[in-house]
């Protein structure tokens, strides 16, 4: 079904409900049992559905907590080129043994 | 031709690494592993509470509990409970004492707290013969249904927390006791004594 064709039964289905309210209260959570069911049940979808947010939420503050001193210095030797750079220096080897037949080392 | 480079700091190996590789991990795996486990496992339990209390609501009033079933024991399980609460207070102490590096002092409080926690297992399964001798079987009501079930499922979650833990405090001893593993182990610990009481609110109260 297209998204255009399921717009569209979404609205006839609003519209029917809006017309026939009876029909919308078919639901045995919603419009059936007594308040204290209705309340239950309510208080619960309420509770499930926040709780994992909840969870989740908690979860990533604590991995930021611990991520962030040892993420503070992240991008300090990206930045800092020169200092990288005067902290490292490359070495040629100055001992390579010669090669059989006299040839001269690649040089890269 | 091999470029060999040099680098002067404080450590050749940490010089030598990415920067990324320098920094380490900033969250051990096994904690992570454990935290997503008793992620899925509080949502398993709410589930069934929830569950529980919507069909208490249900119920037509006076019928819940029904008058032909035993009642739960209030009293004794409010013991268990606080013996259960100590279980963790200890766990938590041998968590500071094994940061001090004590490790005698550790491993003191961590036996007392696996103690504890056996005995928390052991009397509710006490009770549990109680119950059932007493009528209140797993299809006897709905009431049986949902004690089991939440209960049950609890006690299993204690159980194998406790070995962990029995696990952990060999290793303890040995010498040999990781730091991401006893945090592991603590943190499903907890999990079950903090989950404990939210169950005797809302099923036994």
């Amino acid at each position: 079904m297209s998204a255009a064709r399921r717009i569209a039964a979404g609205f006839a289905a609003s519209l029917l409900g809006l017309l026939a309210p009876a029909l919308a209260s078919a639901c045995a959570a919603c419009g059936g049992g007594t308040d204290r069911m209705r309340t239950a049940f309510l208080i619960s979808t309420g509770f499930l559905s926040l709780l994992p947010l909840a969870l989740i939420f908690g979860g990533l503050i604590w991995l930021r907590r611990r991520a962030g001193a040892r993420m503070a210095g992240e991008f300090i030797d990206r930045d800092d080129v020169a200092a990288t750079r005067a902290r490292t220096r490359v070495v040629e080897p100055h001992s390579a043994p010669p090669l059989e037949g006299g040839e001269q080392p690649a040089r890269g | 031709m091999t470029a060999r480079a040099i680098a002067e700091g404080p450590g050749l190996a940490a010089a030598s690494l990415t920067p990324s590789a320098r920094r380490g991990r900033f969250a051990d795996h096994t904690l992570i592993g454990m935290g997503l486990f008793v992620f899925a496992e509080i949502m398993l339990f709410s589930g069934f509470i929830a569950g529980f209390i919507i069909s208490q609501r249900s119920a037509v009033p006076g019928s819940w509990p029904p008058i032909d079933q035993p009642r739960l024991p209030v009293a004794s399980t409010g013991v268990n409970t606080a013996a259960l609460l100590v279980s963790g207070l200890l766990l938590f102490l041998a968590h500071r004492a094994y940061r001090a590096e004590r490790a005698t002092v550790a491993a003191r409080a961590m036996g007392l707290s696996i103690l504890f926690g056996a005995a928390f297992v052991l009397l509710q399964g006490r009770e549990w013969v109680r119950l059932l001798a007493q009528g209140l079987t797993l299809t006897s009501s709905p009431i049986g249904s949902y004690f089991y079930l939440i209960v049950g499922a609890h006690a299993l979650h204690a159980v194998i927390a406790l070995v962990y833990l029995g696990c952990a405090w060999f290793w303890l001893r040995a010498g040999r006791l990781m730091p991401q593993t006893f945090g592991a182990a603590q943190l499903f610990w907890y999990f079950v004594v903090l989950l404990w009481p939210f169950i005797y609110l809302k099923v036994y109260l």
